[in-house]
């Protein structure tokens, strides 16, 4: 039965190392304020100053006209440029989309012969590839056919689509971009304080120190466990609320609290995991390659970048063993959509039971390696 | 050889910095661990990524609350169940049922149909239909907006031509689109080229990130401070091995890219291979950076990690072009190298391009390595303070 005091005084202990590294405390404050902060604003909206180029080869009114209708912030101010520029200009990756307008353009749709304009994308850059084309299609039309209408009047059907987002009204990336850079740097965090902390020991020899007294590895688990764990826990909570809701402004619909609990038991897993690499790696070089390999896939495919629901089955499915997918489901709930413990329950649960495995495996290994050691 | 002596005041001598160059080498041999761990791991994230990262945003969940009941409703419905976009879920029975489920996040769309939607129709009165999309993920929503606009449209187009006998599926216009260099846009040919700069910076970046910070904690640094050998030697000689691992890295990945996921070279392989050399300097030489001023091994480890893996996913324009960002993230999208290793090689292998097209993202890349090199030297102390 481990004993609460020395799991406390062992926590004590890593506080204290870890407050004596300036540089660490500098970069720990940093990445929970301008880090945030600048990933946050960056993140543009899946349409925002996308780089337009129109070749007009018509010179008439209504394609002048095609061209007034892309202006920021979807598009950037579109360029006018000649048939020749076309080829260099996607190939340096100046321009996402191209539309050439052909001559007697204007004659011909008066004319009602149909004529077609060539819509280029750059489809390298797919997610501003794919809302953009359907995008600029239905600008050009919606131009085209108001052109139409002043000479010809087109009967439609009157059944509107009131289309609204909820949670997120005007779809700010900032919101979305923000929690997504907090629960990154926890799990980052959490998982290099605790990981790095052992191997720290193993290498200057002071586990040998702990060993010769009477704690058990439990104990010293738990004790880097809490610590660590807080340490990180209240970085992200100072970030959520002074920096989210204080200088960007996002407004939070769902209680704080009940996230931050949610993120204490991620928090559990996610430094159970780097305590469990720490007994895998020899050293810290090696703990530091591991930590990319583990770090990069937790990070990329939790659902923070790219939804889910388009990934492969397979990664859909081996990504639930993952905290993080848990953690970014529960965040997006609680804090965009207000949900409350009666909706998010599932997910605290699967964190819950993928914290104590993680926890039990992590501590059978470091068992076994203190035995080898000692 | 030179003599001893004169060598011993040289301000840059190779002989010194390539003994560092094979005790670094040697360091590496010994574990072999880490160096199949940076090769082996690299071609298993690639697959990772090559598979898991898809844009293509597909099979979003749906559900109506249909308060017509009649076979027009159902119709548009079916409408949209019947796309390969969207999947449907169980009919919704209230706005209690819509709010719960929305909240829990089951719904990605949620649509309501007013009750005496047909009869209203067939009368010609303005109806309205209601379209809730979850806005928690801003991307995922744009692009459901998308969908569901161009499918009422399609609807509508449809109803019309098939009740009132209309014309209406020919527009004045027609668009032609034309999806350049990835023609059945596919993520796979669009990602594998993005996840080459994204590894190449982490990884290398990561191995040498410790060399140095290792040695002040180990206390092997004194090698440093009492022998003649220069902090540029030193560094230099440290940093050429795992250039060399880089490259072989690289091969790796190229080949992979060219075999397993059928993503051909299309253009001028001496110039990927020309910015690769360039960009693994780089990389290597932030990890150099990273362990130059940190004390501990845990903070340069970190460093090397925030210092990569945001930039390289955020801002180098992996997901997101660099020229939509906005502020601060925008600048360091212009001038970190990811942003430009990433143009050159999109350029070469979907592109099919070579080095005169090239040319502007090069410049940035040259500039960066003596910068980032300078850096690392003059940060690092010949004697602990």
């Amino acid at each position: 039965m481990p004993h609460l005091a020395t799991i406390y005084h062992l926590g004590i202990k890593e506080l204290w190392s870890l407050a004596r590294d300036p540089t660490m405390l500098v970069l720990i404050a940093y990445t929970f304020t301008v880090s945030i902060y600048v990933a946050a604003t960056a993140m543009p909206e899946t349409l925002h100053k996308a780089p337009i180029a129109i070749v007009d080869e018509d010179g008439s009114p209504l394609s002048a006209r095609i061209a007034t209708a892309f202006y920021p912030p979807h598009f950037l101010p579109p360029v006018m440029i000649g048939l020749p520029a076309i080829d260099a200009g996607m190939d340096a990756g100046d321009y996402t989309f191209v539309l050439d307008i052909p001559l007697n353009f204007q004659r011909d749709v008066l004319a009602g012969r149909t004529p077609a304009i060539q819509l280029n994308v750059d489809a390298t850059r797919m997610s501003q590839a794919f809302t953009g084309s359907s995008y600029v299609q239905q600008m050009v039309m919606g131009e085209v056919t108001e052109f139409v209408t002043r000479y010809r009047a087109a009967a439609a059907l009157p059944v509107d689509l009131a289309l609204r987002a909820r949670f997120n009204p005007n779809l700010e990336q900032s919101w979305f971009g923000s929690l997504m850079e907090i629960i990154n740097n926890v799990t980052l965090l959490s998982i290099i304080l605790t990981g790095a902390a052992l191997i720290r020991e193993r290498e200057h020899g002071t586990i040998e120190h702990l060993l010769a007294m009477p704690v058990t590895p439990a104990e010293i688990m738990l004790s880097k466990v809490w610590s660590m764990g807080l340490v990180v826990l209240l970085a992200a909570a100072v970030a959520l609320v002074f920096v989210v809701q204080g200088i960007l402004r996002v407004p939070i619909e769902g209680l704080v609290s009940l996230f931050l609990v949610g993120a204490a038991l991620h928090l559990f897993a996610t430094t159970s995991l780097g305590i469990f690499m720490a007994t895998l790696a020899r050293s810290m070089p090696q703990f530091g390659m591991l930590a990319v390999l583990i770090l990069l896939p937790l990070q990329l495919l939790s659902g923070n970048s790219t939804p889910r629901e388009s990934m492969p089955e397979l990664v859909q499915y081996v990504m639930l063993a993952a905290p993080t997918t848990h953690f970014v489901a529960l965040g997006q709930a609680i804090l965009y959509r207000g949900a409350d413990i009666r909706v998010v329950w599932p997910q605290f649960l699967a964190l819950a039971a993928i914290g104590a495995v993680f926890f039990t495996i992590a501590l059978n290994r470091f068992r076994r390696t203190i035995s080898q050691m000692a | 050889m030179t003599p001893r002596g004169r060598d011993a005041h040289a301000p840059f001598s190779p002989a010194r910095a390539w003994s560092y160059c094979l005790r670094e080498t040697l360091e590496l041999q010994r574990d072999p661990v880490r160096a199949t761990m940076a090769l082996l791991g690299t071609a298993i994230l690639m697959f990772v990524f090559g598979y898991g990262i898809s844009l293509d945003v597909e099979n979003l969940t749906f559900a109506v609350l249909d308060r017509d009941q009649t076979t027009r409703s159902l119709d548009y419905a079916l409408n949209l169940s019947g796309s390969r976009y969207f999947v449907e879920r169980p009919p919704i029975t209230d706005y209690a049922a819509l709010d719960r489920r929305m909240r829990g996040g089951e719904l990605a769309l949620a649509i309501e149909i007013p009750s005496g939607f047909a009869r209203d129709l067939a009368r010609g009165h303005q109806v309205q239909i209601g379209a809730w999309v979850d806005g928690a993920m801003p991307v995922r929503a744009e692009t459901v907006r998308g969908y569901v606009q161009g499918m009422h449209q399609g609807w509508l187009l449809d109803q019309a031509q098939r009740r009132l006998g209309q014309d209406g599926a020919t527009g004045a216009a027609t668009i032609a689109t034309r999806f350049r260099y990835n023609p059945d846009v596919r993520s796979l040919p669009a990602m594998v080229p993005a996840v080459i700069p994204m590894l190449l910076l982490m990884i290398p970046a990561m191995l040498t990130a410790l060399s140095v910070v290792r040695e002040k904690e180990l206390g092997s640094i004194i090698n440093l401070y009492v022998t003649p050998v220069t902090r540029s030697e030193f560094l230099l000689g440290k940093q050429l091995p795992y250039i060399v691992l880089a490259m072989f890295n690289f091969a790796v990945l190229t080949l992979l890219a060219v075999t397993v996921f059928g993503v051909p070279v299309k253009g001028s392989l001496l110039t990927l291979t020309a910015g690769a050399l360039l960009f693994v300097i780089f990389s290597t030489g932030f990890g150099l950076f990273a362990s130059t001023f940190t004390r501990s091994q845990i903070a340069a480890m970190f460093v090397a990690m925030i210092g990569t893996m945001i930039p390289a996913i955020q801002f180098a324009g992996m997901l997101n072009p660099v020229s939509s960002l906005e502020g601060l993230g925008y600048v360091i999208g212009r001038i970190y190298p990811a942003s430009h290793f990433l143009t050159i090689s999109r350029g070469v292998f979907n592109k099919g391009l070579g080095f005169a097209q090239l040319q502007d993202s090069f410049w940035p890349l040259a500039l960066a390595v003596p910068v980032i090199l300078i850096l690392s030297i003059v940060l690092l102390k010949k004697q602990e303070k």
